[in-house]
């Protein structure tokens, strides 16, 4: 259903202005209409929420029938790995909606305190039209520094990637003002670093900002290293304490179903659906294997 | 009042996709929102018609062809569509002046 992913963002809009929470919708169709992502649909709605407004937004999606999606995560509570993953939302889905929405309280790459992100992207933001309907969302050049944040914090696809050859592209074309704005927003935000080789693709001008070393080193952990499930799972279990390492290896062999199923809304909850998907796990870990262990090394290194 | 001066309208607060074979309607009166709801055919051009404000008369003949224009059922049957829009809070029966483009222009 076509439908679905612009009349969500009309819903949570809505919902949004009667609890009084500021939001701004990212990526998706806004980013396409404003030029910063090329065309393509989406599958689900992405919205930065103002810090602590997810308080109020969450159940008001709730009274209208979305319920959070259980991270599996949270299901097992990583307390090393969390900071390397930079957990950044909460995802809501509805039996009766072809789509999820993935409610940001940050966003991974903006460095600078969550608060301050917002307040600089709100100051900045802009309103479109989606589904006949008025939405809040970033404007051009931070919907380009999220299309980019959110390709480059894959450091093994490269720093090619078709949304970040057409964010530059796009970014060029407005020419150097707008090149010298994104270098100011990105200084702001605290994404200098984590928007490197964007910023330089486009020789952006150097811009002083102050950011923790040690956000920038998780990132760089994460970019290089941490991007897959296997990577946390791992991270985890090289830093608990041993006593604690047995459990923690059967959890991460044997999730439990509601977590397994959180991911697979709609399929039955059989016994051969849960070896079906414990299998793929099993195939994916195997596969990400030695990136996880080069994660895990390089979480450790600090601690 | 008379029945020709009563005028047909969208309410507002409705928000809408179109893809040019159905329309997808989602009402967000309230912080309780509903399923959406999808017209087709016929009651996609009704709810066209209804683009800044259609009188009963050209609500029907937005969806008769020639032959049929006679035939009453049409307009009863579009008058009891209306009625179930507005049972739904996406359409609205008020006084006034209909469009004279009513059921022209998609939108």
């Amino acid at each position: 259903m076509s439908e679905a992913v612009p009349l969500a963002h009309a819903l949570v809009a809505r919902l949004a202005e009667l609890e009084d929470v500021r939001i701004l919708f990212i990526k998706g169709p806004t980013a396409v209409a404003l030029g910063a992502r090329p065309p393509r649909p989406s599958t689900d709605v992405d919205v930065l929420c103002e810090p602590g407004g997810l308080e109020r937004l969450g159940p008001a999606l709730e009274r209208c029938g979305w319920r959070r999606r259980v991270p599996e995560s949270l299901t097992a509570r990583f307390q090393h790995a969390s900071i390397y993953m930079f957990e950044h939302s909460v995802h809501y889905i509805q039996e009766e909606w072809p789509c999820d929405l993935d409610i940001h309280y940050n966003f991974p790459g903006f460095l600078a305190p969550d608060e301050v992100v917002f307040e600089e992207l709100w100051r900045r933001g802009t309103t479109i039209e989606v589904a006949h309907w008025p939405v809040p969302c970033a404007d051009f050049l931070g919907q380009s520094a999220i299309v980019a944040l959110h390709r480059l914090r894959d450091g093994q696809a490269g720093n090619t990637s078709p949304d970040l050859d057409f964010v530059a592209t796009s970014l060029a074309q407005q020419g150097p003002t707008t090149i010298g704005a994104l270098a100011h927003l990105a200084a702001a935000t605290g994404s200098t670093e984590t928007l490197r080789p964007l910023l330089e693709r486009l020789g952006a001008p150097k811009v002083e900002s102050a950011v923790d070393p040690e956000l920038v080193r998780r990132w760089q952990v994460r970019q290089q290293n941490a991007g897959a499930h296997t990577t946390s799972w791992l991270i985890e279990l090289r830093l608990r304490p041993w006593r604690e390492k047995p459990a923690l290896v059967w959890r991460a062999l044997f999730l439990p179903p509601d977590a397994l199923f959180s991911t697979h809304v709609g399929m039955p909850r059989s016994r051969r659906n849960i070896v079906r998907l414990q299998l793929q796990r099993w195939s994916r870990a195997v596969r990400y294997l030695r990136r996880g262990i080069r994660a895990s090394r390089g979480a450790e290194e600090r601690v | 009042m008379t029945q020709a001066e009563s005028v047909w309208s969208r309410t507002a607060g409705v928000a809408s996709v179109d893809d040019g074979h159905r329309v997808v309607l989602l009402a967000l009166h309230s912080a309780v929102v509903n399923q959406p709801v999808i017209l087709v055919g016929p009651a996609r051009l009704i709810w066209h018609a209804l683009k800044g404000g259609a009188s009963p008369r050209q609500i029907a003949r937005s969806i008769m062809d020639g032959e049929s224009e006679a035939d009453g059922r049409i307009a009863a049957q579009a008058q009891e569509f209306l009625q179930h829009l507005e049972d739904l809070g996406l359409a609205q029966l008020r006084a006034g002046t209909p469009s004279t483009t009513a059921g022209q222009q998609p939108g």
